[in-house]
């Protein structure tokens, strides 16, 4: 099914100084990754916060809802959000679209469920779940759950069980409407804005084939105390 | 051994459906919970195609006769497939007298996708096929009617349905009322199992599309809504009874064979149109579609237009003469 409106594919322009040869990353990655980690630190400070005050009162720890348990990590992936949505460009070849109806659904998620908080625990299955989603609505030609799930560095049962997840969490209402999606590429321009526009990344993302994934990662859960690391 | 062969047939879907409410009943360990439960009772084996089978089932809740769409999932590598998540999405946003309503889903062993759709007693295709065309006016307005305001509330809402043909057209047989349903799923399976020509029908399929553009929009649904008006009325899909090679001759021999003046852009998108078939002079709706009031035919060709650009709208052909008089519900 697609919508008669087509979601206007924004075209991310590159930054000024882009040769051909140097294909730079969509805007709408700088800005997302930037929010993400606001986000994701001011929801860890909080619990921080709210632990020491319920230490302080002697009535145990933190207990934040359960609906995003099943994105929880037992750790942070060592990888970054920044890296981790430059990755998901790089490898997968979804649309600068498919970002911005992601982040719509983990808005919607965390407006559905209020009481559970996005934090460097759950930040990148969340990530990688919520675009894969976003890239089965809107391009008409997409990669598998079984390449997401080798980019994003889970496994491929994982996956499928975390877009379960992540369509039952939001009823399955993935729609994203022409308006909405409009509002939100407003809303995150605005915040270019106000973070400044300088955001350039000296790299050259030409999409790659799968079988030139020159890095495996894994954010997945180790038996080893060290954290997921990206391996040369 | 039974002696009837209607008997064997009716056993084994008691059979069948016993084994799917077995395996809906069973939740296993990490499961979600609510999820493998989907709250009916399953009666019987209703209909079975290329994405799985559906149920006919009883909602252990309220009593009422419910339809379980029971989709398998193929592919551990796919996850579930864009059309599902499209298609349920799609019905959690639309909300209209003609649409089918999505009432729950579920999800089983790793395996099934449930979708559980109020009940309706036939599609439009049995209606025809089965029952004996709707030979009087009065129906065939009343379910065009029908079908074009949940063509029109779709598109109002930026929606295509993109795969409008009888089968997709549902028919709540006492109250006279149609509903839209199968929003996009079956062509999205197409990839994954193997149809027969019958299911795979392009006989409701733009000329557009069949000139394979990928810039289209809702005037493909119109279209569509056209080549079932004109079966409701000969009892037979319109492009099967033209004698042809395929549907785009088909079209063309009907219609006549589009040029610049009549279709502009057309050799832009199909260069090779005169390599592809002759120049047809047009036969004309009228000599096929013989029982429709003039109005009605007036209408009819303003939907099978060959310039999409200039075919009707939804919207406009709720409003056009053929619909002074309806009656429905």
């Amino acid at each position: 099914m697609l919508t008669a409106g087509e979601y206007s594919n924004h075209s991310w322009p590159l930054q000024p100084e882009t040769s051909l040869t140097e294909l730079n990353l969509p805007r709408v990655l700088c800005i997302l990754s930037s929010m993400l980690e606001k986000l994701v630190a001011r929801n860890e400070k909080l619990v921080d916060i709210l632990s020491q005050q319920l230490d302080g009162l002697n009535c145990g720890s933190v207990r934040l809802g359960n609906s995003l348990n099943t994105f929880h990590g037992v750790r942070a992936p060592s990888i970054s959000i920044p890296k981790y949505l430059e990755r998901i460009y790089k490898y997968t070849n979804c649309s600068p679209s498919c970002f911005v109806v992601g982040y719509v659904y983990i808005d919607r998620l965390t407006h559905r469920h209020p009481d559970s908080l996005v934090t460097s625990l759950n930040v990148h299955r969340l990530l990688v779940t919520s675009v894969m989603v976003a890239s089965k609505m809107l391009d008409d030609e997409h990669y598998n759950n079984a390449v997401y799930a080798r980019v994003g560095g889970v496994s491929n049962t994982e996956l499928n069980k975390l877009e379960l997840e992540l369509l039952f969490l939001l009823d399955f209402r993935v729609m994203v409407s022409s308006r909405v999606f409009e509002s939100y590429c407003f809303h995150l321009e605005k915040e270019m804005v106000i973070n400044g526009t300088g955001m350039k990344i000296e790299r050259a993302l030409t999409p790659k084939a799968m079988d030139d994934l020159e890095t495996e990662i894994s954010v997945e859960d180790k038996q080893s105390p060290s954290p997921p690391q990206i391996v040369d | 051994m039974w002696n009837e062969e209607s008997d064997w047939i009716g056993s084994f879907d008691a059979l069948l459906a016993r084994l799917a409410e077995c395996s809906m009943c069973s939740r296993r360990s990490g499961e979600r919970p609510g999820a493998a439960q989907m709250d009916v009772k399953i009666l019987d084996v209703a209909a079975e195609g290329g994405y799985g089978r559906v149920f006919r089932c009883l909602d252990v809740h309220t009593g009422a006769l419910v339809a379980m769409k029971q989709i398998t999932m193929v592919r551990l590598s796919q996850g579930i497939p864009a059309q599902i998540i499209r298609e349920v999405s799609l019905l959690r946003e639309l909300h209209h007298a003609n649409i089918v309503k999505l009432l729950r889903v579920g999800f089983t062993e790793n395996r099934y996708v449930n979708l559980v759709f109020e009940h309706l007693d036939y599609d439009l295709h049995q209606f025809i096929v089965n029952r004996g065309y709707p030979k009087d006016a009065t129906t065939v307005k009343s379910f065009m009617f029908q079908i074009l305001s949940a063509v029109a509330y779709c598109h109002s809402r930026k929606v295509l349905h993109r795969d409008l043909k009888p089968s997709n057209v549902l028919i709540n047989h006492s109250k006279r009322l149609i509903k839209l349903a199968d929003f996009g799923l079956a062509r999205e399976f197409a990839d994954d199992f193997l149809y027969t020509e019958k299911l795979g029908t392009s006989w409701y399929r733009a000329p557009e599309i069949l000139c394979h553009s990928r810039q289209y929009s809702t005037q493909v649904d119109l279209w569509s809504v056209g080549c079932i008006f004109a079966e409701m009325v000969i009892g037979q899909p319109l492009f099967q009874v033209i004698n042809c090679r395929d549907e785009l001759e088909g079209i063309f021999k009907l219609l006549g064979t589009p040029t610049e003046e009549t279709w502009p852009g057309i050799t832009k998108l199909m260069p090779n149109l005169h390599i592809y078939c002759s120049k047809f002079d047009p036969l004309g709706l009228e000599t096929f579609v013989t029982d429709l009031e003039p109005s009605g035919l007036n209408l009819l060709s303003m939907m099978l237009c060959l310039d999409p650009s200039k075919r009707i709208s939804a919207e406009a052909s709720l409003k056009h003469a053929y619909f002074t008089d309806v009656n429905w519900i």
